[in-house]
């Protein structure tokens, strides 16, 4: 259990009402590669995410080719030789708090809470956790969350030569500011 | 020998011109394209939630022109312009990100526009939503 995967997610709330969920269509997820040689980083700002106040579910959602890097050319090289994004455009995380009443969507305040579930990507999907920061406010949730991952355990190949300049160890922190769901 | 050297020369610089311009090769936008198809949100929203699969061939990558209701107009977090359509079914949409620099169009929610954009397919795991990226604007209160 060494190898914790984490990914993630946050939550939040806002007020009261049972059955509550959260949501936003614009949530961020940043993922971070710190090798030797150089530092990647790639943003999506089109995550879906929802959350279920009553139960403490989270679900995150994302397309691959959202991903923008710095670099056009890293870009294509993530998009055909790594993540396969024609093959596998989603990556996903379902998971839950493992209180859900470790945040008070009715009461203004940070809250951390632990959150458990599963990242898919690359067409594998393995166990992730990670705490999470909910910050009620407003009738908002603000979340923030930090996995680190490997690229290894998904089936993504780092060849030897490039293992200066990607790291194997991945960081993907998922922000986002949820608003009631009315329905 | 000088011919060898010469050439190694040449070469060098060639190698060294590749690897800088593919080192700034900008990114790619729909800009200076012509769309694959033109549509409407709804026509989009409808072709994708009908055969997600098929639809995915047809149009991953490719520059789509999109006329549509809008939204919301707003600035992502990585301070880029985003115009969200609305489609025909409830809480389901179509969003272009514009380029980078790209100026927010100036117009209300629920007036006519019409962008284009490269198609990043179909997130449908919450809530129905076609995502395209790098767009422009073509036509504002059309």
């Amino acid at each position: 259990m060494k190898q914790i995967f984490f990914f993630g997610i946050l939550v939040a709330t806002a007020f009261n009402i049972q059955a509550q969920k959260f949501f936003t269509k614009d949530g961020t997820i940043r993922f971070f590669s710190n090798a030797k040689l150089e530092k990647i980083e790639a943003t999506n700002n089109k995550a879906s995410i929802v959350y279920d106040a009553a139960t403490g579910a989270i679900e995150i959602a994302s397309l691959v080719k959202g991903f923008i890097f710095e670099n056009a050319f890293m870009g294509e090289h993530f998009n055909e030789t790594y993540i396969e994004s024609d093959k596998f455009p989603k990556a996903n995380f379902k998971g839950k708090l493992e209180n859900p009443g470790a945040v008070n969507v009715a009461k203004p305040g940070t809250y951390k809470a632990k959150v458990s579930g599963e990242l898919t990507m690359h067409g594998v999907t393995k166990p992730a956790s990670t705490e999470a920061t909910f910050v009620v406010a407003g009738g908002k949730i603000d979340t923030d969350a930090k996995f680190s991952i490997k690229a290894s355990d998904f089936d993504v190949k780092i060849p030897g030569d490039k293992a200066d300049n990607i790291s194997n160890v991945i960081e993907i922190t998922c922000k986002s500011s949820l608003t009631e769901l009315k329905k | 020998m000088k011919k060898i050297l010469l050439l190694l020369f040449i070469a060098a610089i060639v190698a060294v011109g590749i690897a800088f311009y593919l080192w700034n090769k900008p990114h790619r936008t729909a800009d200076d394209e012509k769309p694959f198809a033109t549509v409407t949100a709804s026509q989009l929203f409808t072709e994708f939630s009908t055969d997600e699969a098929a639809s995915w061939a047809k149009y991953k990558d490719k520059v789509i022109q999109i006329s549509g209701e809008v939204e919301t107009i707003s600035t992502d977090a990585s301070g880029n312009s985003q115009v969200v359509m609305k489609t025909d079914t409830d809480m389901s949409t179509v969003s272009v990100t514009l380029m980078a620099g790209a100026q927010a169009p100036q117009q209300a929610a629920g007036t006519m526009i019409e962008v284009k954009g490269i198609c990043n397919g179909f997130l449908n795991d919450i809530f129905g939503e076609v995502q395209l990226n790098q767009g422009v604007v073509v036509n504002q209160n059309k």
